[in-house]
């Protein structure tokens, strides 16, 4: 016969103000298989705790039901408390008297007698708990980083600082990411190369880190501790070992005026290339749709000059297979494309710019080393006009959300132009200018007092060309007029959005994402930077627009996670998963289809009755949540759950309708 | 259809090796009767017919004989939606089957009319129900019914008594019904074998209508689409906004 204790909390008032705690303890006290009750002011404190231990002794309870709080907040601590008694954890039920009680309701007499049936249920459903048991699952002490920005960058240093050995996978030929490209960093102006390069080359530096650059994740699979990640090794025609990164094969290429992606093709590259003179690797790639020798069979420059015979023109794509036991993604963002926007002239008029190509504008090692010269014919510009929300906070073209970084940059932008052209006019046109960080604020008042920028709040409507200027035409809705400025060049803070294939790479990692293909955390709160998959992390912008500080701590943060996960030499799974009765699985693959987690396998097994070889599902417990979706799917019940069996829930049932069948 | 048309067929598939045996159908005990018949070897295909005897949908008898090779099914449309949707989940392999197709010719007896209202409805249900033996000829004609364990025959726990009776007969067949939602072919076997005369068809046929109008999809009709409740869109409708 079960030994049952029932302990109800006030929570303060949270309860006791709408619920009769002492009546319903009383009653509950007298429920079959009861044994002790007793209430208690808070029963999560330490002294709470020691009633249900002590009870738990003096009364030999063998279950325990808490009527208290939500089970999200406070299982976790009373399965620690009767652990604690020498129970098994899993013996605990918790009957949520609060959030599904007393914070919804506002009469006395029927919430008692509501908490009082919450109660019964839960006694009813211990009753037939069974005790459950942790499993350990070996661990791979070895984190991919998917994406070379500063995100990337700042975890792969982070883990690989904690002793950890790390896989840094980057598409493009050079670590780095948006942040390379850009001139001096807000609110404190550093030049961001001055403290980006520095990380850049810790990170080729420490023997801990393996750089897989023009390299991409084809495949992932498994679980946490325990990935298995394929990754394509694109062939850069350029051998790694022997490069010595003398730049003689670039600086001879007769390629020439392919438009640098770096630059944000407002600069030139040749045919072999590294983006910019600090990337690393410093070891060139071949752009193979614009080589000579690969698209004439001429040419072999290159290979000619090169004094180490570095040019391997027959090189081909690698697919390396690295064991990994955790995945930190940051893949970053990418700007939106303003073409939707046909008013702003895109692609019409040569100096409407946007806010990344200005960038390249000012800064010191773009393509014109630094000063501001307009495109069309580079000239100074003597008028600026700078756009904010440009696809952000625009349903209409765009997207709904702010991109949280664009006032920041724009004030930024405005002050270097009017530093480096002390007579230029800095225009802002702007919806709020949102300045919430550190030092944020205070750095657009600079740019308007001390610098003079020009804000103007409201939105432009039309942008058009007339006397070899850019008329921009909008409204300053404060002073409630139309205004038109006659500018010499116009940059559109673009939005940031998703990187194309986000949609891809989140399949693949099997985790989710939002309306706008931004990856999803598990907790917008309290999990920012895990995903619902575990031992999968996000660093940056690939999970929402962020700036540099917040995607540094997000990438420290996500690095420190999986330092935690590497800290134990096992994986504990989670004992309130679901398992399959194989004997009944009819191999119909329902549950595996609808698994959010996937992870349901089919495999082979025999079948008892017939002797012969049938499929059936198998539940990976190391990717297993226990959210049920299984169990509720299967016609035969054979997909089942641990902690919430049919029978338990039937038993919580019958509690409720006070019925005694006996299922 | 001509039966030496069928009978050629069979022959060329089994002399071909393509499959091991043909399952169609051969006279039964008397002229009015026909019965399953399992064709294993060229010579036996003179004893397939093919005229208005021949109703049984064959679609169940796949599943056990794919496993020992290849077979073939003389089937009718609704029939061979059974033999897809067998392939959607998993039961048979999409090579070890291949249909005979014959016209559907079958005198199908008229439906009963249900009623509009639905406390009309449910007395019309709760009197078919007090006709249940549950003798599940239903559930075993049933080519969706493939479950090594049905829920019914389940001890631990135990959704139905033993006893026959209306509530527990609802229990099994609404919750039968709902076990073939977007999965059945309207073969009307489960009608066709119930030996007292429950119209059983008719509650699979209106969750179906329910599955087309919300979903847009016909159970069986692509071998290689997944089975509408095994997916998710996010552009799935609300059931909250359809009556729930």
């Amino acid at each position: 016969m079960a030994r049952i204790g029932v302990f109800v909390c006030w929570c303060g008032s949270n309860i006791a103000k709408m619920v009769d705690v002492k009546k319903a303890a009383e009653i509950a006290g007298g429920f079959p298989n009861v044994v002790y009750s007793a209430d208690y002011k808070y029963m999560c404190s330490d002294p709470g705790q020691n009633i249900v231990k002590d009870a738990i002794r003096e009364h030999k309870l063998d279950r325990v039901v808490i009527g208290s709080c939500s089970p999200r907040l406070h299982e976790p601590t009373f399965q620690r408390c009767i652990g604690g008694a020498d129970l098994n954890p899993y013996m605990v039920e918790m009957a949520n008297l609060r959030e599904h009680c007393s914070w919804v309701h506002d009469d006395r007499e029927k919430a008692t007698d509501k908490a009082i049936d919450l109660l019964r249920m839960a006694v009813a459903k211990v009753a037939s708990d069974e005790p459950l048991y942790t499993t350990k699952l070996p661990l791979t002490k070895r984190a991919l980083v998917i994406g070379g920005g500063i995100a990337g960058i700042q975890a792969a240093l982070d883990i690989a600082n904690a002793g950890y050995p790390v896989t840094l996978v980057e598409r493009t030929p050079s670590i780095g990411g948006h942040m390379a490209q850009y001139d001096k960093t807000f609110p404190t102006l550093d030049c961001a190369a001055c403290i980006l390069t520095p990380k850049m080359v810790d990170c080729a530096s420490n023997p801990n880190i393996q750089i897989l650059s023009y390299s991409e994740v084809e495949d992932v699979s498994g679980f946490v501790g325990n990935f298995e990640v394929k990754i394509r090794k694109r062939a850069r025609s350029v051998n790694f070992e022997k490069c010595t990164g003398c730049g003689i094969c670039y600086s001879k290429c007769p390629v020439r005026k392919i438009p640098n992606e770096f630059d944000e093709g407002i600069g030139d590259r040749r045919a072999i290339y590294v983006p910019f003179p600090q990337a690393v690797p410093n070891v060139p790639v071949i752009d193979r749709e614009n080589c000579r020798w690969f698209k004439e069979e001429k040419c072999r420059a290159c290979e000619k000059l090169c004094p180490s015979q570095a040019i391997e023109y027959d090189q081909e794509d690698e697919i390396l297979t690295e064991k990994i036991g955790a995945i930190v993604v940051a893949t970053g963002f990418k700007t939106w494309d303003h073409s939707a926007i046909g008013e702003y002239g895109y692609g019409k008029y040569k100096d409407v710019i946007t806010s990344l190509q200005f960038e390249r504008l000012t800064n010191a090692s773009g393509p014109t080393e630094g000063k501001v010269a307009r495109p069309s014919d580079g000239k100074t510009p003597e008028t600026v006009v700078f756009l904010s929300c440009v696809g952000s906070r625009d349903e209409n073209h765009g997207y709904p959300y702010c991109s949280k970084v664009c006032c920041m940059y724009n004030a930024k932008q405005a002050l270097l132009l009017k530093d480096k052209v002390h007579d230029a006019n800095a225009y802002v046109f702007y919806m709020d200018i949102r300045a919430n960080g550190k030092g944020y604020e205070e750095f657009v008042k600079r740019t308007i007092e001390d610098y003079g920028a020009t804000y103007l709040r409201g939105r432009v409507s039309r942008i058009f060309e007339s006397d070899g200027k850019l008329i921009v035409r909008g409204a300053d809705t404060l002073a409630g007029v139309p205004v038109e400025i006659q500018a010499d060049m116009v940059v559109l803070a673009t939005a940031m959005e998703p990187q194309t294939d986000a949609k891809e790479m989140a399949r693949k990692l099997g985790v989710s994402t939002d309306q706008h293909n931004w990856f999803t955390e598990a907790h917008p709160k309290l999990a920012p930077v895990e995903a619902l998959t575990a031992g999968v992390y996000f660093a940056g912008a690939c999970q929402y627009p962020r700036d540099i500080p917040d995607t540094v701590a997000q990438a420290s943060g996500a690095a420190s996670k999986v330092a935690v996960l590497f800290s134990k030499d096992e994986i504990t799974s989670e004992p309130m998963i679901a398992y399959i009765q194989e004997s009944s699985c009819a191999g119909c693959h329902l549950c595996a289809s609808v698994c959010p987690f996937t992870a349901i396998d089919m495999v082979e097994v025999t079948d008892p009755r017939t002797k012969k070889p049938k499929m059936v599902a198998r539940v990976n417990a190391g990717i297993c949540h226990g959210c049920g979706t299984c169990a509720a799917a299967c016609r035969s019940q054979s997909a089942k759950l641990r902690g919430f069996e049919d029978t338990q829930i039937l038993a919580e049932i019958e509690a409720l309708a006070e019925i005694t069948s006996g299922f | 259809m001509d039966i030496q048309e069928i009978r050629n067929k069979a022959k060329r598939l089994l002399e071909s090796g393509e499959v091991k045996v043909v399952v169609g159908y051969e006279r039964g005990s008397t002229e009015s009767k026909s019965t399953p018949a399992f064709i294993e070897s060229p010579d036996d295909v003179d004893r397939l017919i093919w005229d208005a005897t021949c109703v049984n949908n064959l679609a169940a008898y796949a599943i056990q004989e794919a496993k020992n090779g290849g077979v073939a099914i003389i089937a009718r449309d609704c029939d061979a939606r059974s033999i897809v949707m067998l392939v959607q989940e998993h039961q048979l392999d999409k090579d070890a089957v291949r249909v005979i197709e014959v016209p559907d010719e079958t005198q199908w007896a008229d439906d009963p009319a249900l009623p509009e209202s639905l406390e009309e409805r449910r007395a019309f249900w709760a009197k078919e129900f007090e006709k249940c033996t549950r003798c599940y000829a239903c559930r075993q004609a049933c080519p969706g019914c493939f479950c090594n364990t049905c829920f019914i025959d389940r001890i631990v726990p135990r959704w139905a008594a033993k006893r026959a009776g209306a509530s527990d007969a609802w229990m099994f067949h609404v919750t039968r019904a709902m076990h073939q939602a977007g999965r059945c072919g309207d073969c009307r076997e489960c009608s066709r074998v119930c030996p007292v005369g429950i119209p059983v068809h008719l509650l699979a046929r209106e969750i179906e209508t329910f599955v087309g109008e919300l979903f847009d999809y016909k159970a069986g009709m692509d071998m290689d689409a997944d089975p509408v409740l095994g997916t998710f869109t996010p552009e799935d409708p609300d059931p909250n906004e359809h009556g729930g």
